[in-house]
This record gives structure tokens, C-alpha cells and sequence, in this order.
């Protein structure tokens, strides 16, 4: 599917890039309507799954790991949502979106295709990753 | 269904390339509007807002022989149906014609091209 970093993401890389302001751990989350990612997109843009079992994700800098090719790109180990049951608010999850873990501005957010947790064990697994091109 | 069902595993597939190819976006006949610190047009990038017809979509992909790949959506910003479409049929979205719930501030949506429409 698609990786949107919308611009307020793309603002943030400059500046770690350029050494103005340090990044920061993020927190990864699954949204649950049914929207595309969207350059002018903010964190609010979504609306965050709940019930179920569901909680976010904290992703740690120091966890990424990054290879050097091209394109460059950070990978991070898998991460796996086990709910206990349906969501609550909406049923269905549509992608992920991932938030600075202090300021919790959005990075970049991705749809997938869409699964609706039901049953007490159901999963989704995800390996973050982003790519410099 | 739960919880007499039987537990499933979803492992979508993520993190596909961001960006359009390079040569792909830059002979696409659908570009993004001067700006004041881009003052020529630009080539199209995923999730920019555009316009088909009469609909409001969000660009997702474009491929060989320029046909761009559209979600559109409703006056709400959801998901409505995704099409296929010469790029050329398209033109960014002015900024009343980003759904209003997932509008930006309309600075921010001037520095990306996405003017008032002409009076």
C-alpha cells in the first residue's frame, strides 16, 4: 500500500537531519476508519482504534535498524496485536499511523489491506519499516 | 464469531516505496501549483488531493503511460472507490475541495498548492 509522510513528518526529518531539534521515540497505532493517507494529513486525521485488547506501540530509536542500499531504509522488529475480542468504537482496522512519542505530531501513516478482530486470539502482525526514497 | 471462533493471524503487507518514481512524476501530465517557495509547477507526490470530475480523490500511485491511481471520497474523506485514470483527466484539489474534516489550515495548504479556487 502507500507510505504517506505527510508534511509536518517531512519538517521533522529536516530538522534531525540538519541537527536543529533531536527526534524522538514514536508510537505506533492502528487507525479504524477507512481513510487514504494524505500529505496534509496531522495525527488527528485518525481515529485511533480502541477495545479489543488494542493499545498502541512503542517504538525506541535505539531499536531501528538501518541498512545502507539503495534505497536506503530503517527497519524495526515486528510488532503483533493480540485482541480479545471486536473493537469497540469502530470495528474494523484500515492501517497504521505512527506519532513522535512526546510531541505526537505524525510521522507517516500507511493503509493496509483491512482486518476486523472478532474472535478472543485474533492477531495482526506488522513490521515497521521506512524507506529514504 | 467470538469467542466461539477460531483465532486468525493478519499480516498485511506494508512500507511499499513512497515515493513515485522519479521519471514517472516528472513527464506526469498532473502537477502540483506554484507556491511561494516553489514558483513553478512540481511533479505529483502520493497522498496529494486531487480532482476527478466532480469528485475529490487522493492520489495513491502512478504508473507506466501516466494513468494515476485515485481513492475517492466523500464530503467526509472516507474511502469511496478507487480508480484508474490518465493523469491528464486530473488536476490538484483547491482548497475548499479537501473535505472539510481533513483540511488543513488553509497556510499550510497554500505552501502545498492547494489555492482558493478562482472567483
Amino acid at each position: 500500500m502507500t507510505l504517506v509522510v505527510p508534511q509536518a513528518g517531512e519538517v521533522i526529518a529536516l530538522k534531525a537531519f540538519l541537527n536543529n531539534t533531536a527526534g524522538q521515540d514514536q508510537t505506533l497505532k492502528l487507525f479504524a476508519t477507512n481513510v487514504t493517507p494524505a500529505e496534509t494529513d496531522t495525527a488527528g486525521s485518525y481515529t485511533e482504534a480502541a477495545g479489543g485488547g488494542y493499545a498502541s506501540k512503542s517504538l525506541a530509536g535505539a531499536s531501528w535498524t538501518f541498512t545502507s542500499a539503495s534505497p536506503s531504509h530503517a527497519d524495526y522488529a515486528q510488532q503483533t496485536w493480540t485482541f480479545t475480542g471486536a473493537l469497540t468504537t469502530n470495528p474494523t482496522v484500515y492501517g497504521y499511523f505512527v506519532v513522535q512519542a512526546t510531541s505526537g505530531t505524525l510521522l507517516w501513516a500507511e493503509a493496509f489491506t483491512s482486518f476486523t478482530p472478532a474472535n478472543n486470539g485474533d492477531q495482526i502482525l506488522l513490521t515497521p519499516k521506512i524507506t529514504a526514497d | 464469531m467470538w469467542p466461539f471462533g477460531k483465532a486468525r493471524k493478519h499480516v498485511p503487507q506494508v512500507s511499499g516505496p513512497r515515493a513515485i518514481p522519479t521519471q514517472v512524476a516528472v513527464t506526469s501530465a498532473l502537477r502540483r501549483r506554484p507556491t511561494k517557495s516553489h514558483p513553478h509547477e512540481m511533479p505529483p507526490a502520493r497522498g496529494m488531493w486531487v480532482r476527478y470530475g466532480d469528485n475529490t480523490g487522493i492520489l495513491t500511485d502512478i504508473g507506466h503511460h501516466d494513468i494515476a491511481t485515485v481513492m475517492l471520497v466523500d464530503e467526509h474523506g472516507f474511502n469511496t472507490a478507487q480508480v484508474s485514470v490518465p493523469s491528464n483527466v486530473l488536476r490538484q484539489a483547491h482548497f475548499e475541495e479537501i473535505p472539510e474534516k481533513r483540511r488543513p489550515h488553509e497556510t499550510v495548504a497554500v505552501s502545498m498548492g492547494y489555492h482558493r479556487r478562482p472567483s
